[in-house]
């Protein structure tokens, strides 16, 4: 046989892809001839050193990212099952709900209820008091009125709603006229 | 995807990422390449998980996506990225693990070897996939991988035998 046809079944029998007819075939034909049984040697030896050095190769780097498919379990994942015992178990809660609401006694309130009116902040002192007190008479309320506008009280007001700008506008103003 | 497919899907996945990972490793020498271009074949792969027509194995159909994914890469990088992962291959980079140098040497065979060679190898020894697998992904007799693979080893075993002279 020739050194090409021998080396290229070496490398089918190294690699596993003869059946084992053509292996015992191979072996009973190297055994009686010593060159081609070298041929052979040499060819399986360089086919594993190869295999070898592949395989070393690429698991000498980083290992792979150990990545799990099912670590990303998302809601479709979920086994219908699954979902339907929590609804058997969410309506068995409900039905229970439901049962034990129609059963238990209508509440009747067993204390008087007091009820408490609330002063308004406004009717604070003075005529405010007044304005907030029922039955007021024409005269009263004439002069209830007439107390609304209370001196200095206008100019106090208006100042705190102004800005510090237009304060001190007003105070130059003041200064001005002075 | 349906809850079956996508079990499959995972088992497939666990089954054969580290093969597929080592193809990549094996065309690009750099191991983030490789996890990326993993990623890119088993999302490709993912997609397409339902067109898959039951003709050969499914081995064989992963691995032509993922041959295709490789083209696609170097393809997007240019022509320069191929120079890039054969430097890559001659001079690894420090952060690789300490190989033993016999080793060194044959991978350094295998980078000088014409492509088709290298891809039958790489296939063969990386993958860990069949003659007949390798002929159904690249499209090819079986005749013709066995015939690759040969001239591949022998190249191989030549350059051994040359450094052992000179050494």
């Amino acid at each position: 046989m020739e050194r090409e046809i021998i080396e290229r079944l070496a490398i089918d029998r190294t690699l596993g892809e003869l059946d084992a007819d053509t292996v015992a075939l191979l072996d009973a034909y190297l055994a009686e001839h010593d060159e081609a049984r070298q041929w052979a040697q040499a060819m399986e030896q360089t086919c594993r050193q190869t295999r070898d050095a592949v395989v070393q190769k690429t698991q000498s780097v980083t290992p792979y990212r150990q990545l799990s498919l099912s670590s990303n379990r998302g809601p479709q994942d979920i086994p219908w099952q699954t979902w339907g015992r929590w609804a058997a178990v969410i309506l068995v809660s409900v039905g229970i709900g439901v049962k034990a609401g129609r059963w238990s006694r209508t509440p009747v309130s067993s204390t008087e209820t007091v009820v408490v009116q609330a002063q308004s902040p406004e009717a604070g002192s003075g005529w405010r008091q007044r304005m907030s007190r029922p039955g007021r008479g024409f005269w009263e309320t004439k002069a209830v009125a007439m107390m609304q506008v209370e001196p200095g009280e206008t100019p106090q007001a208006r100042a705190t709603q102004l800005g510090l700008w237009d304060r001190y506008r007003q105070s130059r103003k003041e200064w001005s006229y002075e | 995807m349906a809850e079956r497919p996508q079990k499959e899907f995972g088992r497939f996945w666990e089954q054969t990422r580290d093969r597929v990972r080592a193809y990549m490793f094996c065309a690009c020498s750099n191991a983030a390449d490789a996890d990326d271009l993993a990623q890119e074949c088993y999302l490709r792969a993912l997609r397409n998980w339902s067109c898959f027509d039951g003709k050969g194995t499914r081995q064989a159909w992963l691995f032509a996506i993922a041959r295709n994914t490789q083209v696609d890469w170097f393809r997007k990088r240019g022509r320069d990225a191929r120079l890039l992962a054969s430097e890559e291959r001659l001079h690894p980079s420090k952060a690789s693990s300490p190989i033993a140098e016999d080793v060194e040497v044959i991978w350094q065979a295998v980078t000088h070897l014409a492509t088709e060679y290298q891809e039958a190898i790489h296939l063969r020894f990386g993958a860990d996939l069949s003659y007949a697998e390798i002929a159904e992904m690249l499209g090819v007799p079986v005749g013709t991988v066995r015939s690759r693979l040969h001239r591949g080893l022998k190249a191989i075993r030549e350059r051994i035998e040359e450094q052992d002279h000179g050494a």
